[in-house]
């Protein structure tokens, strides 16, 4: 299989769980841009998120982004944390521990040298993505 | 008594009990510990009360490596380099002392519990007004100042204490001249100690005057407190019985030179989801109590054994506040990203109350660089105006400095993504490969003339005495056998007055 320079990233880290299946794999898959948007409902400021993802991804030269492989593997991280249809663990409470849990195993993301944990910085990028066009 | 050394008539001999070589922090320390103790002491100053260009130009040398400059760093006048110092102060820390498997050639032959009551009293001599290095207590009782509850265990508060700073050459002038047993010879340079064909007994002192004249010194015993360059310099000058100079049968002397090194400017930037969170005694330092005190961030001793690194000290300082200014934002892409840096803390991980005022702070390092033989002060064939060889430094770093300063940021940017209040930019992000020319110094001289049991390793023994030599010995932090993470000078106080006990003990 000829490898895109999208796979390439979703590959090295960003979106991986949209290969991998998961909680919202075969249950939201096809909603894939309301989780995004429920996801980027976090944010008060996207402009600013989506700078700083823009931001990341122009470094690493790449310019188009999937914004449903990035909601997907964003929400796998945070199934692991306990974010669940049920809302027992909030969105945030979520975020919160998948950050933490990065920051424990050092799985830090350069954004023009500030420290991003992994699950901010695909946050950030995901802000950065196009809407998913209107059906 | 104050003597100037240019009217001493050439060829004169004096005798006395003991030489102290260089009135600095070690020297003016030593004489002062000593004055009543019924011992003759002679302190040779090669410089006077004020700073004289000429003088001065002795310190210079030539530098290979990464550069270095010899002279400014350093100052050749009664008081010597405590003339210009910046008074932080805190002791070594007891790993520090301790055989490290990861560091080549670590562990001193004496531990931080047989220093810490000098400790005490180089606390007293360098004026800090209080004792507290490591427990936030005292400060935290006496003052709204509250260490940061940061997480992960690999990231500490710590304390410096401040000298006012003691100028050594001013504040103990009036002791060092009124102590009946103290000759202090101003303007006289040592030039090269003589010994007995075995270099095996110090016999007399050469002196030199800068306007031609010269005369003798007969200790029965000597102490070289010449600073962490010129110790090792004036060993090797002093050649005429063994041709590698003395305490140099191993070829130890002048190797191990260790430099805390620093990232000149700042290594990292961090941002803060309250300004107010950062207390006073972080960004400044802070009177409390009887003490000036700054809280600086140094790596937890777990993490360093874990991870098998070289310390840091890390201190804070407050920059800005995350606004974004196109202009500037257009140049500096990590700019661009601090809006979103703050509101990524405030929504994800803060329990900051709402109105909190972000802020980013810079960062600046200091680390601990292992001992190295091939780093090392040799002397140049070139000559200064006395005709003695000029030092001449090979500074060099090596892999594990560099990676222990790579590896303490990052650990630093988890300590503050962890406590979920912070996140960390680190703009020196050369990691391990980071080019000579970016990096900086702190004005410390050690390891020149380490201290170790085993003469093929180091040139002092555990009293400060020159292995192989029954009345030369040491003072200064050319004998550090490791050079630790903070600044030198309370450490080499405290040795200082260690080894004057020892002197007054009869040995
Ligand atoms: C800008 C600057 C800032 C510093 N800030 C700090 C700080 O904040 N904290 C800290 O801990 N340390 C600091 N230091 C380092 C501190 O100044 C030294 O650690 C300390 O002064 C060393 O003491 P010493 O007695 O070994 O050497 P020195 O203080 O350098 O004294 C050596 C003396 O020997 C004399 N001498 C040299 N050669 C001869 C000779 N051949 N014959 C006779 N006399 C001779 C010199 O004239 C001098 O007076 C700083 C240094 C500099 C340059």
């Amino acid at each position: 299989m000829e490898l895109s320079r999208r796979h390439i990233l979703l590959l090295s880290g960003v979106g991986l769980a949209a290969f991998g299946g998961g909680f919202y794999a075969g249950s939201i898959q096809h909603h894939a841009p309301d989780l995004r948007d429920t996801l980027l409902a976090v944010l008060d400021d996207p402009a600013s998120a989506a700078a700083a993802g823009r931001a990341w991804f122009q470094s690493s030269g790449v310019s188009e982004l999937d914004g449903d492989a990035l909601a997907l593997g964003l929400a796998r991280r945070l199934k692991l944390q306990g974010w669940n249809s049920k809302g027992e663990v909030t969105l945030k409470e979520a975020l919160g521990k998948s950050i933490r849990h990065d920051f424990e195993t050092d799985d830090m993301v350069s954004i023009a040298g500030w420290q991003f944990a992994r699950t901010s910085a695909e946050l950030c990028a995901l802000a950065a993505s196009a809407p998913a066009p209107e059906a | 008594m104050f003597i100037d050394g240019r009217t001493i008539p050439d060829g004169t001999v004096i005798e006395t009990d003991l030489a102290i070589i260089g009135a600095g922090a070690a020297g003016i320390t030593m004489a002062r510990a000593l004055a009543d103790t019924g011992i003759d002491i002679a302190l040779i100053e090669s410089g006077g009360f004020e700073f004289d260009p000429a003088t001065q130009e002795l310190t210079e040398g030539a530098s290979t490596g990464v550069s270095y400059p010899l002279d400014t760093s350093r100052l050749r006048y009664f008081g010597g380099s405590t003339n210009h110092w910046g008074g932080w102060c805190r002791p070594l820390n007891a790993p520090d002392f301790e055989k490290r498997d990861w560091v080549p050639w670590s562990g001193w032959p004496i531990s931080r519990t047989d220093l810490d009551p000098f400790y005490v009293r180089a606390a007293e001599v360098c004026e800090l007004g209080a004792s507290s290095f490591d427990d936030p207590a005292p400060w935290s009782s006496q003052s709204g100042n509250r260490p940061l509850p940061l997480q992960g265990g690999e990231v500490e508060t710590r304390y410096f204490l401040f000298s006012p700073p003691t100028r050594f050459g001013t504040r103990y002038r009036k002791d060092i001249g009124t102590a009946p047993r103290v000759r202090t010879y101003l303007h006289s340079n040592v030039t090269n100690i003589v010994t007995d064909d075995q270099a095996a007994e110090v016999q007399s002192l050469t002196i030199r005057t800068l306007d031609g004249k010269g005369y003798e010194i007969r200790p029965k015993r000597c102490v070289l407190a010449t600073g962490g360059i010129e110790n090792a310099r004036l060993l090797l000058a002093s050649s005429h019985a063994i041709p590698a100079g003395l305490g140099n049968g191993h070829g130890v002397v002048g190797r191990f030179f260790m430099e805390h090194i620093h990232v000149p400017g700042q290594i990292a930037f961090v941002a803060l989801s309250d300004s107010r969170m950062f207390s006073p005694y972080y960004q400044d330092h802070e009177r409390i109590g009887t003490g000036w005190v700054r809280g600086v961030f140094m790596m937890s001793d777990d993490y360093l054994r874990h991870k098998k690194r070289l310390g840091s000290n890390m201190a804070i300082y407050s920059d800005h506040a995350p606004t974004i200014d196109p202009v500037k934002a257009a140049q500096d892409p990590g700019l661009a990203v601090e809006p979103a840096v703050s509101n990524m803390i405030r929504q994800t991980t803060s329990g900051a109350p709402a109105g909190a005022i972000p802020m980013i702070y810079g960062i600046s390092c200091a680390t601990e660089q292992a001992p190295d033989p091939a780093s090392r002060i040799t002397l140049s064939r070139e000559k200064d105006a006395l005709g003695m060889p000029r030092a001449e430094l090979h500074w060099t770093l090596n892999a594990l400095d560099r990676r222990s300063l790579a590896g303490n940021i990052r650990a630093i940017a988890r300590a503050f993504g962890l406590w979920g209040e912070g996140r960390v930019r680190i703009v020196f992000d050369q990691g391990e490969d980071w080019a000579d020319e970016e990096v900086g110094w702190g004005n410390h001289h050690m390891g020149t003339t380490r201290m170790s049991d085993d003469p093929r390793f180091g040139v002092v023994d555990a009293d400060c005495r020159v292995h192989g030599m029954s009345n030369l010995y040491v003072a200064g932090s050319s004998v550090f056998t490791t050079g630790g993470a903070v600044n030198p000078t309370l450490t080499l106080v405290a040795l200082a007055l260690r080894l004057a006990d020892h002197l007054k003990a009869g040995n």
